[in-house]
């Protein structure tokens, strides 16, 4: 398993004259087995980064790579052994025709080292892993509330067992009680299986609880980087400091 | 398949198209059989003969009953609409589905060349089709196959890409998922019921086109005959013999409504849309009960309540379904003072955004809202007659959603709207309704104020479209602002914005506000009071300020404790409220918290608690309040708590 490295990428939508720079001379490295935080509001171009790295938009320069592989460079299926993604809505990202253990299954086709027999308890590994019952995978996604769509399409991401996994918003759509299940989920399979994540979100609290390093986006540019406590603790860049300013918080405890 | 036969008995077109298919197919089998002699047998001397008891419809020139020849043009004719219809599908589907296979350039001249096919008429591509084929049945079947194709492909093509865009294809191309194999699993699988519609419906068509090709004599030629070359030999001597024409219009058209019935009967299972008719009836008689209902509570009235701008007692929303009524909103009370911030907090299912809707009297047919009391700016909202009702709510009342874009009419200025319900119930002039609407523009916080009324929604940030949203509810100085998860859609900056906005109109109009939303810090950071909801009841009510010293209630401990803040320990689990909340609909007796609570005894279980007051401001519904223990301390769920065996979950929406 390696990390990711991100230099100098640069996306641009539309052509010509009417090119927008939405990721800017982007840099930062996911360490092997870290999470990375990756904050920023809507329009900064975090997500044009995520969809940049998984090859679903073309940069126009900069490298990413993985394990020394420039991932842009190779084929779908090469490039899904090294990334997968985790997206953001859960009633978007499962074919409503397809079982639990089928959509689980067939993110285990892209897996060369166990056999077709071992493909059975390899999925029901992965949902114990995402805390679901087994008797789960004959059931059709619209029989699963929100958090369970969203531990399944983690399975999902992880079945493929690549080396970096991105999170792009996965817990905005669900209940805060939800979202709670599904981070300490994705702690759990983090700790037990070593991925590197680049975990997106513009909530701070949760970029905070699950991140080890953080890098926050305006405009297409990384403004700050660092480890979490430290950045988050004492920011430097204004807008940093504008978005901690920003985060709704509880009356302090007792 | 059973889904797919279910609506042809569970509608009435349905069954009417169910029954004539059904005769259709009988004919097309049995008719040859029966009636072939009398439909090909040459019997010069019993030509013309008019209608009659042995010959239904009467004879042809040589004799030949046309009742019988009717009937066995029934195979011809429906065998001809089905190879066609089947051409078009085979020529059209392919090519539609992989125009959108094979990335965006291919689309876009896929669709230019389709675009022209489809622009010219069909029957003209099927004549001339037909007469290069040879002018017979197997031209006007590939004429009419051919001309209907662009339709599939392009059908085919638009639905494709709708499902292309979706996060489930991103997933599979992500997994390094083959084109192909996407198409088959993701895509075909999901596009596959509009494609059943559109199937069945061209069949009808293909037998009118088919029909028009043999009446204009490029189809069937004799001996062979079909419906349209009958209506063609019938229209000859129609002023002699009517009874000809009869026959095959008659069969042409009940052709035609039978397969445009039968596809949308099936469009109807689909789009599940057959229960509409049971629905209203239940609506009625809920209405009706509900009537009765409060005729009977309305004596015990208290009068002498303090003044207050919202008094809402025992409300009860419910909404007819097939599986009896649903009750999103089962007995919620509460009272808002003048110039009071409260919030009221929920998970999706709590039922908060439809108590809100029904005290802004905003719940549409076919929900019924009852209540012991609904009081607002202490006037009871039941006895206020309709019109009197939507300028009282009008002028005193201001409702903020959670999406401006859907609130606001794209294709009017932001101007016009703002200014909009100031003209209507003051009667104000237009320069008078542009001088409010700078105003209050300029008061929400709307730089340039002027230049921007001239814009139109879609020119306005999301935060800039919140704003002018507030503005048009300002425009009257309401005595209440109710926000409906009013910055969810919004950044954190802005919404810190929108915030600062909805207090500082608060402190300098006095104005109260009622505040709805899924996350309690954002709560907390706005009101004074929090009312926290679960399963369509008020669970807890007490003051911001005792929230993290004195919330008793289970619920509102685990929701203050599954939030992380800046401050949530990193090295430790989250707090997580095992299991899932009820849906609408599932009502247990007892504390509807009961099944997921730590604490919960048969007690709970049985009965349900009711809302008390603890102290003055603090209320809560609950068998086992937990006073002693601070509320920042982790009540652990069973280790397997969450992992939710009990089946199905789906309906996360607030509404039903």
């Amino acid at each position: 398993m390696s990390g990711l490295v991100v230099d100098g990428l640069t996306v641009q939508y539309g052509k010509g004259s009417q090119a927008r720079t939405v990721v800017d001379d982007v840099s930062f490295t996911v360490p092997q087995g870290k999470v990375l935080g990756l904050v920023g509001e809507s329009g900064s171009g975090k997500s044009t980064v995520a969809r940049a790295i998984l090859g679903l938009v073309k940069p126009v320069a900069g490298e990413i790579s993985i394990g020394g592989e420039n991932l842009p460079t190779l084929s779908a299926a090469r490039r899904a052994r090294r990334v997968q993604m985790i997206f953001q809505d859960p009633f978007g990202s499962l074919n409503p025709r397809m079982t639990v253990g089928q959509i689980i299954l067939e993110a285990l086709e892209a897996r060369r080292d166990i056999s077709r027999s071992e493909r059975r308890s390899e999925v029901l590994r992965l949902l114990d892993l995402v805390a679901m019952p087994p008797d789960v995978v004959e059931r059709l996604p619209r029989r699963l509330s929100g958090g369970q769509r969203q531990r399944v399409a983690i399975a999902r991401a992880f079945a493929a067992q690549p080396d970096v996994i991105v999170a792009d918003e996965i817990t905005s759509a669900l209940d805060v009680s939800v979202q709670a299940q599904v981070l300490n989920v994705l702690r759990g399979v983090l700790a037990t299986e070593q991925h590197s994540m680049l975990f997106i979100s513009h909530n701070l609290a949760v970029v905070r609880y699950i991140s080890d390093v953080v890098a926050v986006m305006q405009n297409g540019v990384i403004v700050e980087s660092g480890d979490v406590e430290e950045v988050l603790a004492s920011p430097r860049h204004p807008y940093t400091r504008a978005l901690l300013a920003s985060v709704p918080q509880l009356p302090q405890r007792v | 398949m059973r889904s797919l036969l279910k609506p042809l008995y569970s509608s009435a077109s349905g069954i009417t198209a169910a029954v004539l298919l059904v005769v259709f197919m009988l004919l097309a089998i049995v008719a040859p059989g029966i009636w072939e002699a009398a439909a090909s047998t040459i019997d010069v001397p019993r030509a013309w003969e008019p209608p009659g008891v042995a010959t239904l419809l009467g004879t042809d020139e040589l004799g030949r009953d046309v009742f019988a020849r009717t009937m066995v043009a029934t195979r011809l004719s429906l065998l001809s609409a089905f190879t066609a219809s089947l051409i078009a599908i085979c020529l059209g589907l392919p090519l539609g589905l992989l125009a959108s296979a094979f990335g965006r350039r291919s689309t876009q001249i896929f669709r230019s060349v389709v675009g022209v096919l489809i622009a010219f008429p069909a029957l003209l591509t099927a004549m001339f089709v037909g007469t290069v084929i040879g002018i017979g049945i197997p031209g006007a079947v590939a004429g009419i196959g051919i001309a209907m194709a662009p339709m599939f492909a392009r059908l085919a093509q638009t639905l494709t890409a709708s499902i292309t865009g979706l996060d489930y294809v991103a997933a599979a191309r992500t997994m390094g998922i083959g084109r192909l194999k996407i198409l088959g699993r993701h895509i075909l699988p999901n596009v596959a019921e509009p494609l059943i519609i559109s199937a069945t419906t061209s069949v009808g068509i293909s037998i009118l086109g088919i029909s028009a090709l043999s009446f204009l004599g490029l189809g069937a030629r004799p001996p062979e005959f079909d419906w349209g070359g009958l209506l063609s030999t019938g229209l000859r001597s129609i002023y002699f013999a009517p009874t000809h024409t009869i026959g095959p219009a008659v069969m042409i058209a009940l052709a035609g409504i039978t397969f445009s019935l039968l596809g949308e009967a099936i469009a109807g299972s689909f789009g599940d849309t057959q229960h509409t008719n049971r629905t209203a009836r239940l609506a009625r008689r809920m209405a009706a009960a509900a009537r009765k209902s409060r005729g009977a509570s309305a004596g015990p009235e208290t009068a002498g309540a303090a003044a207050s701008v919202l008094d809402a007692q025992n409300l009860v929303v419910q909404f007819p379904s097939h599986d009896g009524p649903l009750t999103p909103v089962r007995g919620v009370s509460f009272h808002l003072a003048p110039g009071e911030r409260a919030g009221i907090v929920g998970e999706s299912g709590s039922g908060k955004s439809v108590t809100v809707l029904a005290l802004a009297q905003l719940v549409d047919y076919p929900g019924v809202v009852t209540a012991d009391r609904l009081r607002f700016l202490d006037r009871e909202l039941a006895e206020l007659p309709e019109s009197t009702l939507r300028k009282f709510l009008g002028t005193n009342l201001a409702m903020v959603f959670q999406n401006p874009m859907s609130s606001l009419n794209p294709a009017i200025r932001i101007g016009t709207q703002v200014a909009e319900s100031s003209r209507v119930h003051r009667g104000l002039s237009k320069a008078e309704g542009r001088e409010l609407a700078i105003e209050k523009l300029s008061a929400v916080g709307i730089p340039e104020a002027e230049s921007r009324l001239r814009q139109y929604p879609h020119e306005f940030s999301g935060g800039m479209r919140q704003r002018a949203m507030i503005a048009m509810g300002l425009t009257e100085t309401p005595d209440l602002i109710i926000a409906d998860e009013p910055t969810t859609a919004l950044d954190v900056t802005v919404q810190r914005q929108i915030l600062d906005l909805l207090e500082r109109i608060n402190a300098e109009e006095g104005t109260a506000i009622l505040f709805i939303s899924h996350d309690i810090a954002v709560i907390t950071s706005v009101c004074d009071r929090v009312i926290v909801m679960y399963a369509g009841l008020v669970v807890e009510d007490l003051p911001t300020a005792d929230l993290m010293t004195k919330a008793v209630h289970p619920y509102t401990r685990a929701l203050i404790n599954a939030v992380p803040d800046m401050q949530t320990d990193r090295s430790r689990e989250l707090a997580t409220i095992p299991g899932r909340p009820p849906m609408v609909g599932e009502t247990a007796k007892g504390c509807p918290f009961a099944t997921r609570c730590a604490f919960a005894t048969d007690l709970c279980r049985e009965e349900r608690p009711e809302l008390l007051a603890r102290e003055t401001g603090h209320l809560a519904a609950c068998w086992h309040p937990q006073e002693t223990v601070p509320v920042s301390v982790q009540v652990s769920a069973p280790v397997d708590a969450d992992r939710e065996t009990e089946p199905g979950a789906s309906g996360e929406g607030d509404q039903p």
